[in-house]
């Protein structure tokens, strides 16, 4: 099996739980829970895990990262397709790639989407590597955009990445130095 | 180790351009972009008939 980094599949991709909470009772319908606190009070009584009912969708996503073989876990994208954008000028805006929170998958690139689709580069996902349907590629990125994406990511969620870029700058300076 | 004022204000005058410089200039994301994840990040109506989820799933 291919590693699936760059690479969009289907997928059965969690909705984040939100209030109302809907907790599976066994034999009974669901208890509704209408916030957080009633959580937090029963883990303070040494009660905290609960099975609850999210929601779930069937749908292709974009693959950003390898498996973590400690994990078996993925991060990943959801799509939008273009053809929701609100305008023309807004989906050429998007193939530009002049959009920061919207990465464009070429349909060349990406022959099996169904149609047209951006990555929406906010909606970070953590999956379980069995919810991808690997059986079948719809597409992939190739390095040079991966990275393009990897850096959007970085970008729009202000991680913090400034040490990592300065120990690297530090390790050139130290090379460049000891080859005089 | 004792180190002389100045030296001290130019190692830190040094260290913060090194961070400025490191440090990675936030993107906003377009109202359209954030239409987008906060459309797509929604759940619709989900499918709950048992005789779909039987025709579906056997």
């Amino acid at each position: 099996m291919q590693p699936p980094l760059g690479h969009c599949y289907w997928a059965l991709a969690p909705f984040a739980p939100a209030p109302p909470f809907r907790i599976y009772q066994e034999a009974a319908a669901p208890r509704s829970v209408d916030s957080v606190e009633p959580f937090t009070e029963a883990a303070r009584k040494g009660a905290s895990e609960f099975a609850l009912l999210t929601p779930v969708k069937a749908r292709p996503v974009l693959v950003i990262t390898e498996v973590l073989p400690e994990h078996e876990e993925v991060l990943a994208l959801r799509l939008r397709r273009l053809e929701k954008l609100a305008s023309d000028a807004e989906r050429e805006r998007v193939r530009e790639g002049s959009d920061p929170g919207l990465f464009h998958l070429k349909p060349d690139r990406f022959p099996d989407l169904p149609v047209e689709n951006a990555a929406i580069v906010s909606s970070l996902l953590r999956l379980p590597a069995a919810a991808l349907d690997r059986r079948a590629s719809l597409g992939a990125l190739d390095d040079n955009e991966l990275r393009a994406l990897h850096e959007r990511i970085a970008r729009i969620h202000r991680l913090r990445l400034d040490m990592l870029v300065l120990e690297r700058a530090q390790a050139l300076v130290q090379r460049a130095q000891r080859k005089r | 180790m004792l180190i002389h004022p100045d030296d001290f204000h130019r190692l830190d005058e040094l260290d913060r351009m090194l961070a400025e410089a490191a440090g990675l200039t936030p993107l906003k994301p377009s109202p359209e972009a954030l239409s987008a994840h906060l459309e797509e990040g929604a759940p619709g109506e989900p499918i709950t008939d048992p005789a779909v989820l039987a025709e579906l799933f056997g």
